[in-house]
C-alpha cells in the first residue's frame, strides 16, 4: 500500500556520528545547508553543496535508495517549477517557439538550477529527520526556541503539538490503511473512476478518520490528564541534552563550508 | 467455494532495517462450508494471512486459490475482472469494524457494499433488510438511525450486516468479539453460527479465545511467528499438542479439555461443539447413565 512509503519525515535507525550527534547540532546545521543553497548562484558552486551532502550521506550511513524515496511525494512539485522555469523565462538566447512561448538558454538553465536546488533542498532537510529521533528532534527544537518563551513565545506547547503529531502519523496512517482496506472489501474503489468519482470515493475513508482522529485525540488528552501534564513549566527532563566534541566539530565543519560557500560566489565559473 | 493456500509468503518492507517476515511458506486448503478457526499470539501473521485469504493483500510470494463449484481456479490476488469477482464473495470483517461506519443511517450503511455492487436501489434495500435480520437487528426500528448513535455491540451488529449484504460465500471474521461483554460476545458468535447454518457459508474465525474456537471451529490452525504450526481438529490439536501450544503462549480451552480426558478414561460423551454450560450438563448426563 502507497501509504506505507513516506520517507519524508521518518527516522531511519542507526549508530552513526550523524546519528550520534545533539539534536539541536543538527537543526542549526541542517538550517545553515538550506540557507547555503540559497546562497549559491552557480552550478559550481552547487558541487561543492552536492560534495558535502554526499559526504554526510555516507558518514549516516543511509542507503542513498532510502533517501531518494523521500522525492517521491514531492517529485510532481519540483516538475512543475521546472516546467514553468522553462516556458517563462523571457530572457537569454531563443532556442524553439511555442505558440507565444519561447523556450530560452537563460529557461533551461534556470529550470535546472531550480530543480537541483529543490532536489538539495528535500535531501538536505529529510537528512535531519531521518538520522534525529522525532522526540529528539522536538526537545531540540524546544531548547533552541526556549529563549524566545520570554517574549511569549509558546515553545513549549509548539514542542508539545509536533511531538504529539509525529508520534501520531504512523498510528493514523495505519488507521487510513485499515479502513481503506475495510471499505475496499466492501467494494469501494479509491483508484480508479473520473476525478469527481475519486473524490467522492473518499467519504467512505475521511469519514471514519476524522471519527478516529477526534476519538485518538480524546484518549490522548485524558491520558495525559491522568499523569498531570499541565504545562511545560516546571518540567525536568529524563534526558538531559548536551553538547560535546562531535557537535563542535559539526559546528566548526560547518563554519567553513558555510565560508566556502559565500566565498565562492566570488569565482562562478558556469 | 474452496480456498486453497499454496507457499503464501508475505514479507513487510523487504530491503529495508524494519524488514519482516509475516507470512513463511503457509499451506493448508479450506472446504466450502468448512468453520475454521485461526489463532496465534499478537504478531503471529493471524491478520497478514486473511487480508491475503480477501485478496486485499498481495503476498510477496505464493499465491491463495479459490477453486469454484465447477472446478474453475482463480488466483485471488491477480488483477483482471474474474479475480475482481471472486473477491467479492470473500467478505472480511475487521477487528473493531465499527470503525468503518461512515453513513448517515443504518440503512445507507448497509446498502454501501451492494452499491458498489451496482445492484438497484430496492435490490440494495432488500439485501441491507435481511443482513440486518441476520444479525439481529430491527431494520424498521434502527434502519433510519445514525450508526454512531448506536450501543457499541450494535454498532458492531451493523457492520457486520455491511459486509454480509454483499452476500460473499466466505465469511471471514478477525477477532469479532474483542472489547464486548460477555453477553454480546455470545450473541454474535451464536449469530456466526445462525448464519453459517442457514447460508451454508464458509467461516474462518480468528480469535485469541480457545474455548470459542473449540467450541464453534470444524477445524483449527495455529500460526506461530509467521508460520503455520498445528492444523487439524480442535480435538487434535488441543488434546495432542498441549505443550507446545503453551510454549508459543497460547493455551487450550478447559472445558473441551476436561471432556476429552473423561472420554479416553471411557465415559460416553458427545465432545462436539460444547459451551461451557452445555459440558457441566453433558458430563451429568452421561454420569447419571
Amino acid at each position: 500500500m502507497a501509504v506505507r512509503d513516506i520517507t519524508l519525515g521518518q527516522y531511519y535507525p542507526g549508530d552513526s556520528a550523524i546519528h550520534r550527534l545533539d539534536a539541536r547540532t543538527k537543526i542549526i546545521c541542517a538550517l545553515v545547508y538550506l540557507v547555503s543553497l540559497f546562497v549559491v548562484r552557480s552550478f559550481s558552486a552547487f558541487a561543492l553543496c552536492i560534495v558535502f551532502l554526499a559526504v554526510v550521506i555516507i558518514i549516516s550511513k543511509i542507503p542513498f535508495k532510502f533517501i531518494s524515496k523521500g522525492l517521491k511525494p514531492i517529485i510532481f512539485l519540483i516538475i512543475l517549477t521546472m516546467i514553468i522555469n522553462l516556458l517563462f523565462t523571457s530572457t537569454g538566447t531563443v532556442i524553439a517557439t511555442l505558440g507565444p512561448v519561447k523556450i530560452t538558454t537563460e529557461g533551461i538553465y534556470r529550470a535546472a538550477f531550480m530543480g537541483l536546488r529543490l532536489v538539495l533542498l528535500i535531501f538536505g532537510s529529510s537528512l535531519l529527520t531521518l538520522t534525529t529521533k522525532p522526540i529528539e528532534l522536538t526537545d531540540g527544537l524546544e531548547k533552541l526556541l526556549s529563549p524566545l518563551a520570554k517574549i511569549g513565545l509558546p515553545a513549549h506547547e509548539l514542542a508539545m503539538m509536533m511531538t504529539i503529531a509525529l508520534r501520531f502519523i504512523p498510528t493514523l496512517l495505519d488507521e487510513t490503511d485499515k479502513i481503506m482496506k475495510a471499505q475496499t472489501a466492501r467494494g469501494a474503489d479509491f483508484e480508479n473512476g473520473s476525478l469527481k468519482e475519486k473524490a467522492r470515493a473518499l467519504v467512505p475513508l475521511l469519514g471514519p478518520l476524522f471519527v478516529s482522529a477526534f476519538r485518538i485525540a480524546g484518549d490522548l488528552a485524558m491520558a495525559m490528564e491522568a499523569r498531570c501534564y499541565h504545562g511545560g513549566s516546571g518540567r525536568t527532563r529524563m534526558h538531559q541534552m548536551k553538547f560535546g566534541k562531535g557537535d563542535a566539530l559539526a559546528f566548526a565543519v560547518m563554519a567553513v563550508y558555510l565560508a566556502l560557500v559565500i566565498v565562492s560566489r566570488q569565482f562562478d565559473l558556469f | 467455494m474452496q480456498i486453497k493456500v499454496e507457499n503464501l509468503s508475505m514479507i513487510y518492507s523487504p530491503g529495508l532495517p524494519y524488514e519482516t517476515k509475516a507470512l513463511e511458506d503457509i499451506n493448508f486448503t479450506v472446504q466450502q462450508g468448512e468453520f475454521l478457526g485461526i489463532i496465534g499470539h499478537t504478531g503471529s501473521g493471524k491478520t497478514t494471512l486473511v487480508q491475503c485469504i480477501a485478496g486485499l493483500l498481495a503476498p510477496t510470494g505464493g499465491q491463495v486459490v479459490a477453486v469454484a463449484e465447477d472446478g474453475t481456479e482463480t488466483v485471488i490476488s491477480q488483477k483482471g475482472k474474474e479475480a475482481f469477482q471472486v473477491r467479492r464473495s470473500v467478505g472480511i470483517v475487521f477487528q473493531y469494524p465499527e470503525y468503518q461506519l461512515f453513513e448517515e443511517t443504518v440503512m445507507k450503511d448497509v446498502c454501501f457494499g451492494p452499491k458498489n455492487q451496482g445492484l438497484s436501489e430496492d435490490e440494495q434495500k432488500a439485501r441491507a433488510r435481511e443482513a440486518l435480520d441476520l444479525v439481529g437487528i430491527n431494520a424498521d426500528e434502527k434502519g433510519e438511525a445514525s450508526p454512531f448513535d448506536l450501543s457499541g455491540g450494535q454498532k458492531r451488529r451493523v457492520a457486520i450486516a455491511g459486509v454480509l449484504a454483499m452476500q460473499p460465500s466466505v465469511l471471514i471474521l478477525d477477532e469479532p468479539t474483542a472489547g464486548l461483554d460477555p453477553k454480546g460476545h455470545d450473541d454474535i458468535l451464536e449469530m456466526i453460527r445462525r448464519i453459517r447454518t442457514e447460508k451454508n457459508m464458509t467461516i474462518i474465525l480468528v480469535s485469541h479465545n480457545m474455548d470459542d474456537v473449540a467450541e464453534y471451529a470444524d477445524r483449527v490452525l495455529a500460526m506461530d511467528r509467521g508460520k503455520l504450526m498445528l492444523l487439524g481438529t480442535p480435538r487434535e490439536v488441543f488434546c495432542e499438542h498441549e505443550e507446545e501450544l503453551r510454549s508459543v503462549g497460547l493455551d487450550i480451552p478447559a472445558g473441551p479439555a476436561f471432556l476429552w480426558m473423561l472420554k479416553d478414561r471411557g465415559l460416553d460423551l458427545d465432545d462436539n461443539h460444547l459451551s461451557f454450560d452445555d459440558t457441566a450438563d453433558e458430563i451429568i448426563r452421561a454420569l447419571k447413565k
